[in-house]
């Protein structure tokens, strides 16, 4: 099945203020969705719905990850996020990077692994645990190695979203999804997240993105949703990223 | 599963409740205890029964309400009035005269109201009145503020105005306030003397002790909770201490106690001819 | 003006020989205290957790009367632990010990600390909460994390609990009955019922040197509250 997430019919109002009216959308696995829109339009909204943080007033959410529908928790377990400027844990970068696979390693994993790093801060060497080798292996694919002692307050806005990016891979998600991933980046660190999207891609994960420029959208993306006030307004099919087609306006929610 | 680990907690915190039983809580006033007089009394006490006694010192009215709720064992207090109040109510039980001490009227040394020397502490209130000069009322239902009242009524007064202030406060404190102040006031000898060097105060109407006023007198009776409503109290032991008060040995120990070289307190428990009157209400018809 | 300093120094005299009355009054006070801060702690941590994270209707409601309580005077909660506990059956042993003085003053400062709990979980940024759930966190471990990140509040709260508790009068005095064994050892007397049953009999210097350990100990406890809440500057 070509669809591993299937929305349909979402509502969602804070309060008195309606983000989202009626919104159904697919996301197929492999691909690259982007979500543009105006500020305000509800991107964040329908993320907050898709990751299940929030549940809409109307409307259902629903995982395909093997074919079947994949249990609320299952799903959850399975995907990650990273938001639109990351809250970091005051902790240091090792802690935050590896905090979900943490919380997914047997209790066992988890003190060895706290222990570890423990006598490491202490100086005292021992060889790397199962943990430590992932979260080095993330750190490096966003071009942050070799620093995981490092206070999450001592970081620079680039260097806090890259953390907040490794956070989310360490996990090898099947599904990421980037809230403005690129936002406060400098050229440089962009050009390597956009790197890192762009590798998930081939390794035939899924990844879903807001993002407010569109040629960044244009650059990366199979698709293109277009949100504004709370509803679809367009989808564009761009056969391959890179190759730009002219828009074919399509009906909301193809 | 809760509810057995509650029921569990609860059975234990019971036994190890009932293991702590063999104590004694006597409720007293704090011009009492502040003496010192009944940590005297209870170091011989223990020697005596092994039994450490819990004095809660707070005002009288409080001390027998206390008893009224079953919450102590017994009362030591010095308000005859109140006292025949429980005991007729039923609160309180077996009644024994303990000590006496007596009250004097103390003044400033100007003497504005012209009272020093009178013998009748009536008179004294009438001319304190009549001169509207300052009077420092403890007005808190303590013995003290009964035996104050009880003379403002013999003297056919009711005291009010601005020379009439109100402290609220313990003995010492109020005879502090007096002092500063210059007003005068009722207080038991017992503290005045244990005060003295701190006060700018001095007798204006003597006490029964020193051949003063007999209105003055302030007797001591010691009472127990009444098992019969309160059958968790240490009845038997209460009892036990009524019986150490009043005996030989509890007389010496309180006639014996002295400060500055003056008893405090004259034993009055041990009569060859007892009057029957301590034993209940002074108004009752038997 | 010569008077108060001939008081202190026969005050400072006092504690630099302490007897077993000052001595055991302080291990009351901070045995009393202390055990009441250990067991108000970690209910109202998860108390704190439950209200800050949770969703439902009259959290307003709750917080209002979590403040008000904060402002309840000590006199009063020793009142009402007085009158239960003279009511209450198996629990009419209790009056006069240590243990009631526990219990009242876990009414008394556990508003407190709850109320300073709440606020510093509503200081954590609900994106931290969000980072979690998105990264896996179910409601409990999500709650967990942001507790931790509150933990510098969390720390203040017991500090300003602690505070509260060893400096009160009116509920100690009340349901402990202020007692000293004959022999001076203290039972339930604490620093701040000696100084009213001394001053009450006049023995001011004793008085004092009791209010100059207070001092002494609330001064630190404000500065470890001081240090806690500005943790560079104080390097």
């Amino acid at each position: 099945m070509r669809e591993i997430i299937v929305a349909r019919g979402l509502h969602f109002r804070y309060g008195r203020h309606a983000a989202l009216r009626g919104v159904d959308l697919a996301v197929r696995r492999g691909e690259i969705l982007a979500v543009v829109g105006p500020n305000g339009a509800g991107k964040t909204t329908l993320f907050r719905l898709l990751t299940y943080y929030l549940r809409p007033q109307r409307g259902t959410v629903e995982y395909f990850l093997d074919g079947s529908r994949t249990p609320v928790r299952e799903a959850r377990r399975r995907i990650a996020a990273v938001l639109q400027e990351p809250a970091l844990f005051s902790t240091d970068v090792f802690g935050n990077v590896a905090y979900g696979l943490l919380l997914r390693a047997p209790w066992g994993e988890r003190l060895r692994t706290r222990f570890v790093r423990g006598l490491r801060r202490l100086r005292i060497g021992l060889p790397p645990t199962r943990i430590e080798r992932r979260v080095e292996a993330a750190l490096e694919t966003v071009g942050l190695g070799g620093f995981p002692f490092r206070r999450a307050s001592s970081l620079s806005r680039g260097e806090a979203q890259r953390v907040a990016l490794a956070r989310a891979l360490v996990l090898e998600p099947e599904v990421l999804f980037l809230d403005e991933p690129t936002a406060s980046l400098d050229p440089e660190s962009a050009a390597v997240v956009e790197g890192v999207i762009r590798g998930l891609r081939e390794k035939g994960k899924t990844v879903v993105l807001s993002t407010h420029d569109p040629s960044q959208a244009q650059r990366l993306a199979d698709r293109i949703v277009r949100l504004e006030e709370g509803r679809i307004v367009e989808v564009v099919e761009l056969t391959a990223p890179g190759e730009s087609t002219p828009p074919r306006p399509a009906p909301p929610g193809g | 599963m809760l509810k057995r680990f509650l029921a569990a907690g609860g059975i234990l915190f019971a036994l190890g409740m009932s293991l702590a039983a063999a104590e004694l809580v006597l409720a007293t006033t704090t011009s009492t205890y502040d003496t010192g007089l009944l940590d005297a009394l209870n170091r011989a006490f223990a020697e005596l029964f092994g039994v450490k006694v819990k004095v809660i010192a707070v005002g009288t009215g409080a001390a027998l309400e206390l008893a009224k709720r079953g919450v102590v064992d017994l009362v030591l207090v010095h308000a005859r009035p109140l006292e025949d109040r429980y005991l007729a109510e039923g609160w309180l039980i077996n009644r024994r005269d303990v000590m006496f001490n007596d009250f004097v009227v103390v003044g400033p040394p100007e003497d504005p109201a012209g009272v020093k020397g009178l013998t009748a502490a009536t008179e004294a209130f009438r001319r304190i009145a009549a001169a509207k000069a300052r009077f420092l009322s403890r007005g808190d239902n303590s013995g003290t503020h009964f035996r104050e009242m009880e003379i403002w009524e013999a003297a056919g007064i009711e005291p009010g105005g601005k020379w009439y202030l109100i402290s609220g406060k313990g003995m010492g404190e109020n005879l502090i306030q007096a002092s500063l102040m210059g007003a005068y006031t009722l207080t038991d000898r017992g503290t005045f003397i244990a005060m003295r060097k701190n006060l700018d105060l001095e007798i204006v109407v003597e006490g029964p002790v020193k051949g003063g006023d007999p209105l003055l007198m302030n007797p001591y009776g010691v009472m127990a909770v009444n098992p019969a409503r309160f059958p968790d109290r240490n009845y038997v032991l209460a009892m036990a201490y009524i019986g150490f008060l009043t005996s030989p040995q509890g007389q010496r120990i309180i006639a014996e106690f002295t400060v500055e070289g003056e008893p405090l307190f004259y034993p009055t428990a041990l009569k060859a001819d007892p009057d029957f009157s301590e034993y209940v209400p002074r108004d009752w018809r038997g | 003006m010569g008077e108060i300093w001939d008081s202190f120094q026969a005050a400072f005299s006092l504690l630099a020989h302490p007897d077993r009355y000052l001595l055991s009054t302080i291990l009351v006070s901070f045995k009393v205290s202390g055990v009441a801060l250990l067991l108000c702690f970690p209910v109202s941590a998860a108390l704190a957790a439950a209200i800050a994270l949770g969703r439902f209707p009259g959290k307003g409601t709750l917080k209002l009367l979590i403040r008000t309580a904060m402002g309840l005077p000590s006199v009063v909660v020793g009142l009402l632990v007085l009158l239960l506990l003279s009511e209450a059956g198996p629990f009419k042993g209790l009056l006069w010990t240590p243990r009631a003085m526990v219990i009242s003053q876990l009414v008394l400062i556990t508003p407190l600390v709850l109320g300073v709990m709440v606020s510093s979980l509503e200081g954590v940024s609900r994106r931290v909460a969000e980072a979690a759930h998105v990264l896996g966190a179910n409601r409990l471990q999500v709650a967990w994390t942001v507790v931790k990140e509150a933990r510098a509040g969390f720390l203040t709260a017991g500090v300003a609990g602690f505070g509260r508790a060893i400096a009160e009068v009116g509920s100690v005095l009340i349901v402990g009955g202020n007692i000293a064994w004959a022999d001076g050892t203290s039972y339930t007397r604490t620093l701040t019922t000696a100084i009213v049953v001394e001053s009450r009999k006049g023995n001011f210097e004793t008085a004092l040197a009791f209010g100059i350990v207070l001092l002494v100990l609330v001064l630190c406890v404000n500065l470890i509250l001081g240090f806690l809440e500005r943790p560079g500057e104080a390097r």
